[in-house]
């Protein structure tokens, strides 16, 4: 039994660098923080997800490091906001 | 409805927003709107060619929302209509529009006003000038943040 595949989005900065979606079928972590750790060791590109200033949501929720993440879900990661 | 709010992919006619807006009023004394245009030169002087406006699908609409909704009941206005762009903007083309309405005009200049400073810092945007001399992103200025600190006590600031 597959788990169901957990979307990642980026924006700002973080979507030049990573691009807008990735897809991970297999979710190896069981928190935000956790999460940028696994996706830093994988890809040298990710290590922008583990400086302090990206933040998180996770299902359009902000989330801080220590919120847990499930597949499936949504987890979007983007500097801080700009403004219009 | 007391607060609309819009993300526009296209262009942004505000002359025909207001016009639209001015046709919905009844009995109203006071409409006060806000355009918003695009700069031709970045901070430091260089031609900026466009502007990108990424955004993040129902996140940034909802955050504009939230944002018209905190002013449609901070201050005594009637109708409060908040139009902005996102996606790739040129010089000169409107960025965003705002008008409330209200019965006296004092309400609905302290409204535009509000709305625009929140606006500025708040709605969840991030921007980048893209020109010749290469791409930056835009972060809230210390003019922008000193802005929004004029309007204390909201769920909202950070």
């Amino acid at each position: 039994m597959s788990e169901a595949p957990t979307t990642l989005l980026f924006f700002g900065r973080v979507g030049d660098r990573l691009g807008r979606e990735r897809v991970l079928t297999s979710l190896d972590a069981a928190t935000v923080g956790e999460l940028r750790r696994t996706l830093a060791a994988a890809d040298p590109a990710c290590a922008i997800l583990l400086d302090p200033t990206v933040r998180a949501s996770v299902d359009r929720q902000v989330a801080g490091d220590e919120a847990p993440v499930r597949p499936g879900q949504e987890i979007a990661f983007f500097p801080p906001f700009s403004g219009g | 409805m007391p607060a609309t709010t819009r993300l526009e992919a296209g262009p942004l006619f505000p002359e025909v927003e207001l016009a639209r807006f001015l046709q919905g009023r009844d009995g109203e004394g006071a409409v006060a709107s806000f355009t918003g245009l695009m700069r031709p030169t970045s901070k430091a002087g260089d031609p900026v060619e466009t502007l990108e406006l990424d955004w993040y699908p129902g996140v940034t609409e909802a955050s504009i929302q939230a944002i018209a909704e905190d002013a449609a009941g901070r201050f005594e206005v009637g109708d409060v209509l908040v139009v902005h762009r996102c996606g790739t903007i040129r010089p000169r083309e409107a960025i965003v529009f705002v008008a409330v309405s209200a019965r006296h005009r004092r309400s609905a200049f302290e409204a535009a006003d509000y709305l625009m400073d929140r606006l500025k810092t708040d709605a969840a945007f991030w921007k980048r000038e893209d020109g010749a001399t290469g791409s930056a992103w835009i972060e809230p200025t210390e003019r922008d943040r000193a802005d929004r600190a004029r309007w204390p006590n909201d769920e909202h600031q950070e």
